[in-house]
């Protein structure tokens, strides 16, 4: 294996690490969002006087 | 006498001006190529907002003229209207402002929905560097390679920015390359995904998804901004472009801008990257060995990106709690082909399950795609420039 490649490789590592790790930061951020900010149904009106 | 060989002189000169008489058979060929770019754009209607532009602009780039005359016509004698169009790819700037109108018409709510689909988007980005590495191995310089990679991210926008600065003697090859495979994608995928999937595979129900907030909707672009300042800044041109359209569209409260942004403005710029692309392709300097093995390591590079996605679903689904399982068939849509990749998982799913409709939840791997070869491009970018 020449140096070309082993470095490339390396590249290749530290790149697909690169994108897991930004993407699983990503995926826990949202799912903080969705504990922080969860969606709230409209009220259906039933409760409002009449 | 003399007034016939003046008469002679003249139409000599004209006539080695005429298109007959400076036509190669590279400049046939590659008409031949824009015609067929047309037809498949027309008749098969594939991507023929790309393909239209593309075919017509292969077609004006290989009219053959007498480079010698300078008569500033051709895309790359500096100075000509299309050398001038032309800086909107060479300069980078065509595909931060596509990414703006990406960002402006993406609803990432089924991204958000279930953020699992963000690790799909990720693993599909195997393609690149797989591409990467192949290039590297026939003979390519780093840089080359770093270009030729970045189609296995099926984004043609983000193959331009990253060529037009590691490798831009390959804008034409690779450009075509991302553009005809992002196109092809309905005949590329689908034997793949039936080749990695079983039946049952086929057939699993993923859960809706959950409804997403409004303020949910307008911190994501934030969110993935500031993310994409600290960690991945070499990809801020596009990424962050990608999420100030979206912020556009989701604050509610500039519409119009919007509007703009996802309609005229992203149309003018797909019209003016087609045809200045499809015109780079001038025979004279596009008609290379390169540009086959280019094409060649493009096709392995989409097949990895397919499989990787496929395969690494069912890998995930070992993990998963059997009614959170994820359907395999939506492994293709991590490769960031928007909207085409996700509706080929729906076309999938449906030959085996009439009532299994994927799309909504492909659309997240496919958002998550772009996302993810954006950010492998900022990482290319920050090795090899």
């Amino acid at each position: 294996m020449t140096p070309t490649i082993e470095t490339a490789l390396l590249i290749a590592g530290i790149g697909m690490t690169g994108i897991f790790v930004f993407m699983a930061i990503f995926y826990l951020l949202i799912i903080g969002l969705d504990k922080l900010f969860p969606f709230i149904a409209p009220s259906s009106g039933d409760g409002e006087k009449k | 006498m003399n007034t016939l060989l003046t008469l002679s002189d003249n139409l000599r000169t004209f006539w080695d001006y005429t298109g007959m008489a400076n036509a190669s058979g590279g400049h046939i060929a590659m008409i031949l190529v824009g015609l067929f770019f047309i037809y498949l754009a027309i008749k098969k209607e594939y991507e023929p907002l790309l393909l239209i532009p593309i075919g017509f602009g292969i077609l004006i780039g290989n009219i053959p003229f007498n480079e010698a005359a300078g008569l500033q016509v051709g895309i790359y004698e500096e100075g000509s209207v299309l050398n001038i169009l032309y800086q909107g790819v060479v300069k980078g700037w065509y595909p931060p402002l596509i990414f703006m109108g990406i960002g402006a018409m993406t609803d990432f709510s089924s991204l958000i929905a279930n953020p699992k689909l963000f690790l799909i988007g990720a693993a599909c980005q195997f393609g690149i560097f797989g591409a990467y590495v192949a290039a590297l191995m026939w003979g390519f310089a780093p840089n080359e390679a770093g270009s030729i990679g970045i189609i296995g991210g099926a984004d043609g926008p983000t193959a331009i920015f990253l060529t037009s600065k590691l490798a831009p003697q390959l804008l034409g090859a690779v450009a075509i390359s991302a553009y005809s495979y992002m196109a092809l994608v309905p005949v590329i995928q689908p034997p793949f995904m039936r080749l990695l999937t079983t039946k049952k595979e086929r057939v699993i129900r993923m859960k809706a998804p959950r409804v997403v907030s409004q303020t949910e909707k307008i911190l994501f672009p934030v969110i993935g901004l500031l993310l994409t300042t600290f960690l991945v800044p070499s990809g801020l041109p596009l990424l962050g472009m990608l999420f100030f359209g979206n912020l556009l569209k989701e604050s509610g409260v500039t519409r119009r801008l919007a509007e703009t942004a996802r309609g005229p403005l992203i149309d003018t710029i797909t019209i003016l990257l087609g045809l200045t692309v499809g015109a780079s392709t001038q025979a004279t300097t596009f008609l290379r060995p390169e540009s086959l093995k280019i094409f060649i390591i493009g096709a392995f590079s989409f097949v990895v990106a397919t499989c990787a996605g496929i395969l690494f679903v069912k890998f995930f689904n070992l993990f998963l709690k059997h009614d959170n399982k994820i359907n395999p068939l939506i492994g293709n849509s991590g490769v960031s082909a928007v909207p085409d990749s996700a509706r080929i998982s729906q076309i999938v799913g449906l030959e085996y399950d009439n009532t299994n409709y994927l799309l909504m939840h492909a659309m997240g791997p496919n958002v998550a795609g772009v996302i993810g070869s954006a950010v492998a491009a900022g990482i290319m970018l920050g090795f090899l420039y």
